[in-house]
C-alpha cells in the first residue's frame, strides 16, 4: 500500500463521514481494530473511545459535514487540514442546541499500515467553536 | 531536482526554520526563511498576515514566554507543502494580547502547514487547541 492508496482512503472515509445514514462505515473504512487515538481528552484512546466521541458530536450536529482542505502524504504517513460545518440541533457536553450553524476548522495526521490508519492525532480550533455556539 | 528531494529539502526548512523561532529566538531567521510575500491563514486576533507581522507575533512570544520552546514530533512534506506535528511549551512570564503574566505553564498541541516555494515560507496554516491554551494560563476568554 502507497501514499496514493493511503489517500483514497481517507478521502473514502470523508464520504462516509458525510452521509448520515451510513456513517458508522467512516470507522470501517479508514481504521484497523487496533487503531488509537492519542491525546483524545475525556475518551479512552482507542476505537471505542474516537466512535463514542463522534456518535455524540453527530448527535449534537446531525448535519455535519466535512470538507478536505488539503492533503500531504509521505510514506506511511498523511495528514489533512480539514472544515467542518454543521448545524447545531443536539446537546453538547452541557451546551444545550443553539440552532446555530457552525464552522471550524481541524487537523489530523495519520499513520498507515496495510492500507488502514493505525495511530491518529488530531487538532481543532475548539475557541472558534464555542465561540459561535455561546456568543451573540 | 526531483519532486521528493524537493520535498525532503523543504522539510528540512521547516525543520530548521521551525526550531530557529520556536527554540532559539532566532528573529534573523524570519527574514532568511520567510518569503517577502508571506501569507498567514491563521494568525491571533491583530497580527498581521504578513512577514512583518511574523516579526511582531514572535517578538511577541518571545516577550511573553522567555522559556518558549518546541518539540517536533512528526513532519510529511509533499510537493510545495510541509505539515508538521509538535508541541509548544513555555511560561507566561510578561503581557500577552493584553494578558499580563501568569508565571503558569503551557505546553500546546499544534498542527500546522507550511508552503514553501524557491526555498522560502509563502504561506501557513495552523489548528491548535487555543482554549486548552488559556485555560491552562488559568485566563477565563
Amino acid at each position: 500500500m502507497g501514499t496514493r492508496e493511503n489517500k483514497a482512503t481517507l478521502l473514502e472515509s470523508v464520504v462516509a463521514f458525510n452521509d448520515a445514514n451510513d456513517r458508522m462505515r467512516y470507522f470501517d473504512v479508514l481504521y484497523g481494530g487496533d487503531a488509537t487515538m492519542p491525546g483524545l481528552r475525556g475518551y479512552s484512546t482507542g476505537l471505542d473511545g474516537f466512535t463514542q466521541y463522534y456518535t455524540r458530536l453527530w448527535a449534537a450536529f446531525p448535519d455535519l459535514h466535512m470538507r478536505l482542505e488539503d492533503m500531504v502524504a509521505e510514506g506511511d504517513n498523511v495528514s489533512a487540514r480539514f472544515t467542518v460545518t454543521g448545524t447545531h440541533t443536539g446537546p453538547l457536553g452541557e451546551v444545550q442546541p443553539t440552532g446555530k450553524r457552525v464552522l471550524f476548522t481541524g487537523a489530523t495526521f495519520l499513520r498507515f499500515r496495510d492500507g488502514k490508519c493505525y495511530e491518529r492525532w488530531g487538532v481543532f480550533d475548539q475557541l472558534g467553536l464555542m465561540e459561535q455556539l455561546t456568543g451573540g | 531536482m526531483t519532486e521528493q528531494s524537493l520535498a525532503q529539502k523543504n522539510k528540512q526548512i521547516i525543520y530548521d526554520y521551525t526550531l530557529a523561532v520556536q527554540r532559539h529566538k532566532d528573529f534573523d531567521a524570519i527574514e532568511k526563511f520567510v518569503s517577502p510575500d508571506f501569507y498567514n491563514h491563521d494568525v491571533f486576533p491583530g497580527v498581521p498576515r504578513d512577514r512583518e507581522g511574523s516579526k511582531e507575533l514572535f517578538h511577541l512570544l518571545w516577550g511573553a514566554f522567555p522559556d518558549m520552546d518546541v518539540e517536533i514530533h512528526d513532519q510529511v512534506a509533499e510537493g510545495a507543502l510541509v505539515t508538521t506535528r509538535k508541541t509548544i511549551t513555555g511560561t507566561h512570564k510578561g503581557d500577552f494580547l493584553g494578558v499580563s503574566a501568569t508565571n503558569k505553564p503551557f505546553r500546546l498541541e499544534v498542527i500546522d502547514t507550511l508552503e514553501v516555494k524557491g526555498g522560502q515560507i509563502t504561506a501557513h496554516w495552523a489548528v491548535a487547541d487555543i482554549p486548552g491554551f488559556w485555560k491552562q494560563l488559568g485566563v477565563e476568554r
